[in-house]
């Protein structure tokens, strides 16, 4: 990670994938550009991919399905990876798999639609992260409220244009985030919108 | 190495997971595999691959989405990551599963300060390896007669389950697989109600 930029900032097409460095203690902020715009983030540690972030032992670290600030998320070794000093969304979701080609051909009938696994798997390409290590995501803005009885439900994010979630990079990592391209559920609200991810070594709060 | 037979019907088995230890079998398609809880309260972490391709495995995540439900009742498919199914689940006696957290491993136990301890996912390494099989990564579990509840903030409870002597659960394979069930080994909180003790598991071809 000794070739990490000190700072970055990347735009994420909206129905696209990019990948992103973050070295230990630096910042990284996701903003939702022209709002309702779902993020689908996948991290690795950066000096071992084989340690991933992984929802379900952030489930059991934080014992809920929510976030809020001050939240650390965890590996697939329990360690922190990311802890969240700022959120101006307050709604993400961390239990729904990535979309992929499955999702559409078998879903809707679509074949060939853009998906976030492959956007995932291009952008990490480079980084020596395969397909099968790509696993869940933390699905950032997303709103995917479960009733009491235990169903889902998949609708519009909350956010405004600029709204922004700001983490702190506990451990060096490689991340990627995919600008979800679900355009036939409101859960972009059926416009597919460009992110931004920024990299900062001061806190942008 | 666990291989496949040629003959039809294929096998029938019937083992007991001695509390705490875990255990690797096949399943083969249209086989059917009814797991019980012999004394009531036990877990048992749910693991599955796809036999002939080991990185298509069980997706509690996927399962979840496609069932509309974060314990997805009789007659839900429990798909892979491919969101294939590889099980529909035919009978249960429970209705309280989980398929949100995390199988626990030597860093959950570091976590209350105890080293050493027995854990899913050394029972499950350990089961693969006695019947001679490697798969690439260990992924989530179904953690069959675990008791999670979520309140209306999404916070999440681990409490005893609520499973007694004989509950069990029946699945069918829609897929040839290689299975690992880990009686829970936790003690350390109300997960398996205090008492670590046996699950049983039964691979059969008739529904019965």
């Amino acid at each position: 990670m000794t070739t990490a930029p000190r700072a970055s900032e990347v735009t994420v097409p909206g129905g696209h994938g990019r990948a992103f460095e973050a070295r230990r203690g630096q910042y990284v902020t996701i903003e939702d550009v022209a709002g309702q715009q779902i993020g689908d983030l996948v991290a690795f540690n950066a000096d071992d991919p084989t340690e991933w972030l992984s929802p379900s032992h952030t489930r059991v670290a934080l014992m809920s399905m929510r976030l809020k600030p001050g939240d650390s998320l965890v590996t697939s070794r329990r360690r922190p990876i990311l802890e969240v000093v700022a959120d101006t969304a307050g709604v993400h979701d961390f239990s729904v798999p990535a979309c992929d080609p499955t999702r559409y051909e078998g879903f809707f009938g679509i074949a060939g639609h853009r998906n976030c696994q492959d956007n995932l798997a291009e952008a990490l390409a480079g980084y020596g992260v395969d397909r099968v290590q790509i696993r869940d995501p933390f699905n950032i803005f997303q709103n995917s409220p479960t009733s009491a009885s235990g169903t889902l439900a998949l609708l519009a994010p909350v956010t405004k244009p600029g709204d922004r979630i700001v983490f702190r990079a506990l451990l060096s990592l490689i991340g990627a985030v995919s600008a979800c391209p679900q355009d036939f559920l409101p859960v972009n609200g059926f416009k597919i919108t460009d992110l931004r991810i920024r990299v900062s070594d001061a806190s942008p709060c | 190495m666990l291989k496949l037979t040629a003959y039809d019907p294929a096998p029938e088995a019937a083992l007991t997971i001695a509390g705490g230890h875990g255990a690797a079998f096949v399943v083969r398609r249209g086989q059917f595999l009814t797991v019980t809880d012999v004394s009531g309260q036990q877990v048992g972490d749910f693991f599955a691959w796809n036999f002939h391709d080991h990185s298509e495995f069980m997706s509690p995540h996927n399962t979840r989405l496609l069932a509309n439900a974060l314990v997805p009742p009789v007659g839900s498919r429990f798909v892979s990551n491919h969101r294939r199914p590889l099980f529909v689940l035919v009978a249960d006696t429970v209705g309280v599963h989980d398929l949100l957290m995390a199988c626990c491993d030597p860093a959950r136990y570091a976590s209350f300060g105890v080293a050493d301890h027995r854990s899913c996912a050394g029972n499950a390494a350990d089961a693969l390896r006695a019947v001679g099989m490697a798969v690439p990564r260990l992924y989530d579990p179904v953690n069959l007669f675990m008791n999670v509840p979520v309140d209306a903030d999404g916070r999440l409870a681990i409490e005893a389950p609520v499973s007694r002597a004989g509950d069990h659960v029946t699945f069918r394979a829609t897929l040839d697989t290689l299975c690992v069930i880990s009686a829970c080994p936790m003690d350390l909180n109300a997960c398996n109600g205090g008492h670590v003790t046996d699950l049983h598991v039964r691979v059969h071809n008739e529904f019965a």
